[in-house]
């Protein structure tokens, strides 16, 4: 028995299969065919499609200098090249890139493909631009002509005496389109057209229109922009056939208020000067830059409301900046350069023009001849210092000179010159005169400063003078000719100051020479030497030889007893008395001749004295001394004063009678 | 009468000292006299006025009494007005005082390579370096103290030799270099006492020396400004005198000052 087949399960479709009972297999092959179908367009009643194009501006008016869209739109294809177009005179139109769309209304597929144009229009007034031509699969499509209104914002209009604008030139811009990028990509710089607008525009100005030669001018070429971005800004060039000019320095950034729009400015300032007299003209000035301009993507509308290129994601990758390379100019200016007078021109004038200040210095005032002076000479002031030349000291008969040597830093030029005094006669450095133009006061000026008064000393022999080195030694280069000096520092020689305090006054011309007392303190030292030196002679024989030491004590020793027996008289002590003279006596005769005392009689005076020559009557009171002093000391004396002091008088002179004759 | 040995000795000594000729001049101004009319000075030389700073300075100087700052400030202000020769000739007055002056010796080096033509090397004993810087480095008192001071201490030291025989070994050495010294010391102000009087300036810018006391002898030999001559001898008008090389001529009295 054959059984029922299970439906087949799976998925709500199956719920056919299981109605109209039949297989899985039939099922999924009914399945493609149905939509093969569908995709070869058999059911072609079901894609109804149009082939046709359309042109249209996103809007049918706009400003001068505003950009807007031209779409140009193939329906019906999406394989439609871009359209071609004739070139339109105060349109600037740039090609942005195609955009494909696909779309299904009440059934109906339809698919179209856009290409999208930038216009800017460059003056005001109704411009028709097409028609346009386009072809598919070699089929070729035409779309009429669109009208595009553009008012307002007229041209910045010339104004007498400010700054020189392009107001009526002609727009030179070309009419033909930029070449064709895809993407949306910057044209080639090298497309770069001259623009004009009153957003962004070129001004040149000069401040005065009659110059004299080599005067000099400020000339200011400024740029002007608002409501527009601007990149790639280069230094604007111009025609200066008659003119001397300089690179320009770094332009300065500003704001201005002009025609009561509030504009960025970038001004680039310059000096200029004439250099040969007669009609001349600056400009125009040109300068090129890229401008950028904010893109917008194409409105897009679609059956099913919001298109997705409204979507964010796509909107972004659409919107952005385009970059436009641009050439901006000026009106050129008519300069008139006036020749120098002839009338009242100093001898020395050397072509400078301005107004200046002239001074002259040098580093030294004192020198010995044969040593280098510097000659500072300064010239300052407001003018074409290219033109001051070296105002010089000449080479004579006082002076050797060297070339001056220039330096140059902001409104200063400095020239060195060094010069050799060559004589000890030289008083000064002659006068030095610079002359130059004055435009402000139309008429010749010179300026004199000195003479300079210097001192030359002359050179003690053997000194060098200072060493002079050439340029090439010195390692100079440029224009250095001849000889430059390069001396040690000179440091400046003087006396030294005066003394505040007057110090200790003192008599003119006293010395210590002069003083006795001087001398004399002199002799202190060495007579005390002296004294010290016998009385330690004296006393070192007196300490070694006892004989000397005894005759020496001998004459002491005997006034003592003279005094002891003096003494006694008149006390009535005869025999104390003369006990005293005898041995006083003695003592002395023994001290004397170096005898001992007991030794001392009246037979040594025969013995000692008479053969010592000594005198006859002496010897005689000698002994009788001797014999009355043994006659009182042994027998009974009355006691006798006047007796007494005739013994004391006698030995008296008997002591120094012996002293005298030098025993 | 008889007096003892000594006590003549004394009386001799006594009776010396009060014939001692210890006596000052008179003084014509007080010290703040010439501090006074020594601080007009430096005023005028402050301005400017060297003349006048002269003068001043020379008044005092003048009155007899003098200093080393004053002779400096004088030889200054000659300098100034380009006297070289009278600004030397001050500063060698000032050496004689304050010799050892850096300023002093600043300003005289500099004032002497002033002076014109070729000044001859000195000779002779006195221009060995050692000894002329020796001797120019104290005043003329100063060496005489010194040599009387070594002098001095030699005797001590000679008495200390007679008492202490024990070290003599060492004594007697030190007592010979100072008697050495002494000696020296005493050469050397006897010298500079031999300068005073004697030592002068050039003060002529240009002075012809002539072999006789008279204008038409023969030229010698020529002197500038600032040179240093020693006056031999003094006639009538005429100063004999010797270079330092040694060479002798007459000259002016007038183009020569003595220190």
């Amino acid at each position: 028995m054959r059984r029922k087949r299970d439906a087949p399960q799976g998925p709500p479709y199956f719920a056919i299969g299981k109605i109209m009972n039949i297989s899985r297999i039939t099922y999924h092959v009914s399945l493609i065919l149905m939509a093969f179908c569908l995709m070869t367009g058999v059911c072609q009643e079901v894609f109804a499609d149009q082939r046709r194009m359309e042109a249209k501006f996103e809007e049918p008016s706009t400003q001068a200098g505003n950009p807007i869209y031209l779409n140009i739109t193939f329906f019906g294809d999406q394989t439609a090249e871009r359209p071609q177009m004739n070139p339109v005179d105060g349109l600037q139109i740039r090609y942005v890139g195609p955009s494909t769309r696909v779309s299904i209304v009440n059934g109906r597929v339809s698919q179209s493909v856009t290409h999208s144009f930038l216009v800017i229009p460059t003056k005001e007034g109704v411009f028709q631009v097409g028609p346009f031509k386009t072809s598919v699969n070699g089929e070729v499509f035409m779309a009429p002509p669109v009208s595009l209104t553009v008012e307002g914002g007229s041209y910045p209009p010339a104004s007498s005496g400010g700054p020189v604008r392009t107001g009526s030139a002609p727009v030179r811009s070309s009419a033909a389109p930029p070449s064709g990028q895809s993407g949306g990509a910057s044209p080639d710089a090298s497309q770069r057209k001259a623009y004009e607008s009153d957003r962004v525009f070129l001004t040149m100005d000069v401040g005065r229109r009659k110059i004299y030669v080599n005067e000099i001018v400020p000339l200011t070429i400024k740029l002007y922009g608002t409501g527009v971005g601007l990149k790639d800004i280069e230094y604007p060039m111009y025609g200066h056939d008659g003119f001397s000019a300089g690179d320009f320095p770094e332009p300065e950034k500003g704001r201005e208020l002009f025609h009561g729009m509030d504009y960025n400015t970038l001004v680039f300032k310059q000096d200029i000067s004439g250099i040969r007299p007669g009609e001349c003209t600056l400009g125009p000035a040109k300068l090129n830059c890229t401008m950028l301009v904010r893109r917008e993507s194409p409105r897009r509308n679609s059956s099913f409301g919001r298109s997705i290129f409204d979507d964010d994601f796509f909107g972004s990758v659409i919107r952005g900046y385009q970059e436009f390379p641009i050439e901006l100019s000026t009106q050129p200016i008519h300069m008139t350069i006036l020749p120098l007078p002839n009338e009242g021109k100093p001898s020395d004038f050397q072509g400078a023009v301005g107004n200046y200040g002239f001074d002259v210095e040098t580093d030294v005032k004192t020198v010995k001849i044969g040593d280098p002076i510097t000659v500072r000479m300064i010239v300052s002031g407001d003018g074409n210092l290219d033109t001051v030349t070296a105002p010089s000291i000449q080479e004579s008969e006082d002076f050797k000179v060297y070339e001056p040597q220039s330096s140059k830093k902001d409104n200063k030029k400095v020239y060195e010159q060094v010069i050799i005094p060559k004589s000890v006669n030289v008083k000064e450095i002659p006068k030095v005169s610079f002359s130059y133009f004055s435009p402000l006061f139309g008429a010749y000026k010179t300026i004199s400063k000195g003479p300079i008064p210097i001192s030359v000393t002359s050179r003690p022999e053997g000194e060098a003078p200072v060493k002079m080195v050439s340029a090439s030694q010195a390692g100079t280069g440029g224009d250095v000719t001849g000889k430059v000096s390069y001396q040690e520092e000179k440091l400046g020689k003087d006396i030294i100051y005066m003394k505040e305090y007057p110090g200790t006054f003192v008599p003119e011309g006293r010395y210590l020479f002069q003083n006795k007392l001087f001398w004399i303190s002199q002799m202190f030292p060495i007579g005390l030497f002296l004294a010290l030196f016998f009385f330690h002679r004296k006393s070192e024989k007196i300490r070694t030889d006892k004989k000397y030491a005894r005759f020496l004590k001998a004459p002491r020793k005997a006034r003592i007893g003279m005094a002891k027996a003096k003494s006694l008289i008149g006390k009535k002590v005869p025999v104390q008395f003369y006990d005293v003279i005898f041995k006083t006596l003695q003592e002395y005769i023994g001290d004397k001749f170096n005898l001992p005392k007991g030794a001392v009689t009246s037979q040594v005076i025969d013995e000692k004295f008479r053969p010592a020559g000594y005198d006859e009557e002496v010897l005689g009171d000698l002994k009788e001394m001797f014999d009355a002093c043994e006659m009182a000391r042994y027998a009974s004396v009355i006691p006798d004063a006047q007796k007494e002091e005739e013994v004391l008088e006698k030995l008296k002179e008997i002591i120094d009678h012996l002293e005298k004759s030098k025993v | 009468m008889k007096i003892s040995r000594i006590k003549y000795i004394m009386f001799c000594l006594a009776a010396l000292c009060l014939f001692a000729e210890v006596s000052t001049p008179a003084v014509a101004m007080d010290n703040s006299e010439l501090e006074q009319r020594f601080g007009e000075g430096n005023a005028a030389y402050a301005k400017g006025d060297y003349g006048k700073a002269i003068q001043q300075y020379a008044r005092i100087a003048t009155a007899g009494k003098v200093s080393g700052p004053l002779y400096f400030n004088l030889g200054n202000a000659y300098f100034k007005i380009s006297s070289v020769g009278q600004a030397i000739l001050n500063y060698e007055r000032a050496r004689r005082i304050m010799p050892r002056d850096a300023d002093l010796l600043a300003n005289y080096n500099f004032a002497r390579s002033m002076i014109k033509g070729n000044p001859p090397d000195e000779k002779g004993l006195w221009a060995w370096k050692p000894l002329k810087a020796y001797s120019e480095r104290f005043t003329v008192n100063e060496l005489l103290l010194m040599a009387s001071a070594l002098y001095t201490a030699t005797m001590v030291l000679l008495v200390a030799l007679l008492y202490l025989p024990g070290l003599a070994r060492y004594i007697l050495p030190i007592a010979i270099l100072l008697m050495i010294l002494a000696s020296a010391d005493s050469v050397v102000s006897w010298h500079a006492v031999k300068g005073i009087g004697k030592n002068a300036v050039v003060t002529a810018a240009q002075v012809e020396s002539k072999f006789g006391p008279f204008d038409s002898a023969t030229k010698f030999f020529t002197l500038y400004e600032g040179m240093g001559v020693t006056v031999l001898d003094t006639k009538d008008d005429w100063r004999k005198l010797r270079r330092s090389d040694g060479k002798t001529g007459w000259v002016k009295r007038n183009t020569v000052e003595i220190i």
